[in-house]
């Protein structure tokens, strides 16, 4: 965080510490991350009971993005 | 007809390189102008890099119909090594809006995504649960991380697109 705070503070005309490269990096961790869960929400089936459960049963959640 | 290629491959090369060195000498020159550049180089980083160019334009002025290809690509490769730091820069500062566009909305839709994963989580027995609790920590510290990181930048860095 600490380079956050620097890069607003830097003028222009010097490199910045906030970089496009840092930025896409935190955006594909984040990504990363949600896609798995949506995976395994989309693979995932309830366990099966003693009485029969409805079949086919429909997504779970709706996919942002 | 093989060597008559070979000559026409050799000029082509040539005008080539030659023209590659006049169009950055010219294009930098007018790049340096413009307030994109201006805010992006210190005033002495911006006065080398056009003393370069002036200097590349006289070397081409006397010398760049008689040069080889060669001298020409070392001539042009001088240069854009003298300007790649300045050029990046620009790069940076025009691409971060963008960047910091498509992280916040990816945060929306990841918070929008919690929110729903944490109600399954809540309104079934623990049994139906899609998703566990490390799971949903997890992807909770992730959001708060970069949330952390899109504040700090977000405002200061958009004020960037009025000056661009």
């Amino acid at each position: 965080m600490k380079k956050v705070k620097e890069q607003a503070a830097i003028p222009l005309s010097e490199n910045p510490k906030l970089t496009i490269k840092s930025i896409v990096e935190k955006m594909a961790t984040l990504d990363r991350e949600v896609k798995y869960l949506i995976n395994k929400a989309k693979n995932w089936r309830p366990p099966k009971k003693a009485k029969e459960d409805k079949k086919g049963e429909s997504s779970l959640f709706f996919i942002p993005g | 007809m093989a060597a008559l290629d070979a000559i026409d491959d050799k000029k082509k090369r040539h005008e080539g390189a030659l023209n590659a060195l006049e169009s950055f000498i010219l294009n930098t020159r007018i790049h340096l102008e413009t307030e994109e550049y201006i805010a992006a180089g210190s005033e002495s980083e911006r006065e080398s890099l056009n003393s370069a160019l002036n200097k590349g334009a006289d070397w081409l002025d006397e010398f760049g119909f008689t040069a080889d290809t060669d001298e020409l690509e070392k001539q042009l490769k001088t240069l854009v090594d003298g300007a790649k730091a300045l050029l990046k820069r620009v790069d940076e500062h025009r691409n971060r809006p963008e960047a910091l566009g498509g992280l916040e909305k990816g945060l929306e839709g990841s918070k929008k995504f919690l929110a729903m994963a944490e109600n399954q989580t809540k309104s079934v027995p623990e049994d139906e649960r899609v998703f566990t609790e490390i799971e949903i920590t997890t992807l909770k510290k992730t959001i708060k991380d970069t949330e952390v990181y899109f504040i700090f930048t977000g405002s200061k860095h958009r004020s960037l697109r009025v000056l661009f």
